[in-house]
């Protein structure tokens, strides 16, 4: 009780001393609105950016005219796949298999093996390229299963009619790995692969197809076989911008180069990549540096503001001294006056920080979850300003005021 | 039996330019009911040893008891709040408050009711001789006498034994000054309290019931 009636008789008649520190602690809200306002608007215009990034690295040719009809490694993609840093967006593939029907041809580089060229795809995109209607899904399918390394697989709509497969069917096939050299087809894994729906045409980058799978189906079927899967198309996402660095510290270290026009055309395929990042470098990296450089001022924001209430408390305080010591005269406990002071800080800085806050979200549109960590940390340096003083002040000696004001 | 003793105290402080050995084995016992004076000359410790007295510090070596318990051993904010006042010569009201505030302060502090306390404020008001219409006067308001009657009021308030009054009437006129020794006199005689003064004026220190004379920190003369 004694508490509150001091707190208010301390506030209520030191008008001019309240109304100083008031003043101070609205003048530094304001100062620290206007700062967190800031740094909220190049955080938000960096999450913008971010958002509308659409970072992508696109396996390309040497010279980075071309990211179609080329060869990628897969334990590249593989690499950056397990890095989490990139997510998979389009791998198209092609190898061979044979599921000892009719439509087994010999193959050119070696007559003696029965093939057809089998397609695989990360989604249906290929597919649907074509014509929203060129892919028929059958029931307990759908697109996602091209994300996964299930054992399904989609078939011309002519062959699955003309050989009377039934939907979900298992047709037995062999994997095959066309090689460059004659007599080079080197068989990989046979599995069996449940017919999911089909498709008038296997789209544009792996026309005549007998059969479209997941493309992790046909890694998981050639790995088996120790053979490697050699897409001729493949890039991957970025989700978040803010790894970009990271991604291209990952491609340096498995060893994918940067495009550069001027070397050759028909060097290494597969070891090259290029990162639409140029414009959001050029708007997101200028914003990141600002937004950076304001968020390491916020300890010495704080701190300032800290001294500055410290300053300000102790000089009000300077004029009350006799007050205080007549205080400790009567008995009044260091902890009692430490608390009634204290307290008169903290409603002075409450009191002076929401009416900052308010004139700043109402005159600037600054959104009020935006100064939330900043004015914590704001209020929290200034009580500590206050702290201090008030802790300073009471350290001095009783009879020293009180005979010192006779 | 006494209830506030000093034995063998020393207190020795230092200024930017020297040790001052403030007080040098003073020893001496005050009973209640009785007024005492402390005469000296200028640092001859008498502000020293009331200060000690009233708990505002503690001695070097020696020991200041209160009803036979060491300063040392008590919770001396409480010792203040509750067992002993002090008068000062610059009266060292609370500015910001009112005459019957500054009175109410003590008991408000130990948890007093606020009617209790406002009753029992404007009585002591009426004790130390001031008319009703102060009470409400800051004091910036008041004439010296009348501020210093409001902290007597106020040393009153927290009914402490014993009274210490440092130079009481260093700032009043004559008749001033004899209207407050008379009040501080009747409290010792009439209401049995210790009352300890400070003072140069060799008159009012024979008004007196027992005279402490100090020089350079000790006791030379104890009446």
């Amino acid at each position: 009780m004694f508490f509150w009636k001091e707190l208010g008789r301390s506030l209520g008649r030191h008008g001019k001393k309240t109304a100083i520190a008031l003043l101070v602690s609205v003048a530094l809200g304001v100062f620290l609105c206007q700062f967190a306002g800031n740094v909220a608007a190049q955080r938000h215009r960096l999450r913008d950016l971010s958002v509308n990034a659409g970072l992508r690295v696109t396996f390309v040719n040497t010279s980075g005219t071309r990211s179609t009809n080329i060869l990628v490694y897969d334990d590249k993609l593989q690499a950056l796949e397990e890095s989490g840093l990139a997510t998979p967006g389009l791998y198209a593939a092609a190898c061979l298999f044979s599921d000892g029907t009719e439509d087994d041809q010999p193959d050119f580089r070696n007559p003696e093996r029965k093939v057809q060229k089998v397609a695989g795809y990360t989604n249906d995109t290929p597919l649907t390229e074509v014509g929203a209607d060129n892919v028929t899904y059958f029931d307990g399918f759908d697109a996602s299963m091209f994300a996964t390394d299930q054992a399904v697989c989609l078939l011309p709509q002519e062959r699955f009619d003309r050989l009377g497969y039934q939907p979900g069917e298992k047709v037995h096939i062999q994997f095959f790995n066309g090689g460059t050299n004659e007599r080079s087809i080197f068989p990989g894994a046979e599995i069996d692969v449940a017919i999911g729906g089909t498709f008038r045409d296997a789209g544009a980058i792996e026309p005549g197809a007998g059969m479209v799978i997941p493309y992790r189906t046909m890694r998981r079927g050639l790995q088996e076989g120790h053979l490697s899967v050699w897409p001729s198309q493949a890039y991957l996402d970025i989700p978040n911008p803010e790894d970009l660095n990271a991604v291209k510290a990952l491609l340096q270290e498995v060893k994918i180069n940067p495009v550069d026009k001027t070397l050759d055309y028909y060097a290494q395929y597969g070891k090259t990549a290029s990162i639409n990042d140029s414009i959001y470098i050029g708007t997101a990296e200028p914003t990141r540096r600002t937004l950076s450089l304001l968020q390491s001022l916020y300890p010495v924001v704080f701190a300032a503001v800290g001294l500055i209430a410290l300053l300000a408390s102790y000089l009000l305080m300077q004029s009350r001294r006799e007050e205080i010591a007549l205080q400790r005269s009567l008995g009044v406990s260091k902890g009692r006056i430490f608390a009634v002071f204290f307290g008169e800080s903290a409603c002075l800085c409450l009191l002076g920080t929401a009416a900052a806050c308010l004139g700043c979200c109402l005159a600037m549109g600054t959104p009020l979850s935006a100064l939330g960590l900043p004015l914590a940390g704001y209020v929290l340096s200034y009580l500590l300003g206050s702290g201090i003083a008030v802790s300073l002040m009471l350290r001095t000696g009783v009879l020293a005021v009180l005979a010192a004001a006779e | 039996m006494s209830i506030l003793t000093a034995t063998n105290v020393e207190y020795t402080y230092r200024t930017r330019y020297q040790t001052v050995h403030a007080l040098q084995g003073v020893t001496c016992s005050f009973q209640p009911g009785s007024a005492y004076a402390i005469v000296g000359r200028s640092g001859s410790g008498k502000t020293t040893l009331l200060s000690l007295l009233a708990g505002l510090d503690l001695p070097d070596s020696g020991e200041i008891a209160f009803e036979n318990v060491p300063t040392t051993q008590l919770d001396r904010d409480k010792y203040r709040r509750e067992h002993v006042s002090v008068v000062y010569q610059a009266f060292h009201l609370f500015p910001l408050l009112t005459a019957l505030e500054n009175v109410m302060y003590p008991m408000e502090l130990t948890g007093a009711r606020h009617k209790e306390a406002k009753e029992q404020a404007r009585a002591l008001l009426q004790q130390v001789e001031l008319p009703l219409s102060v009470e409400k006067q800051f004091p910036k308001m008041m004439s010296g006498g009348e501020q210093q009657r409001v902290a007597i009021a106020r040393a009153l308030a927290s009914n402490a034994k014993v009274l210490l009054a440092d130079e009481p009437t260093g700032n009043l006129d004559s008749e001033n000054s004899k209207n407050i020794i008379d009040i501080l006199l009747r409290l010792a005689h009439d209401e049995g309290r210790c009352v300890i003064l400070i003072t140069h004026d060799n008159d009012i220190a024979a008004q007196a019931d027992h005279i402490l004379r100090l020089k350079d920190g000790q006791v030379i003369e104890s009446t």
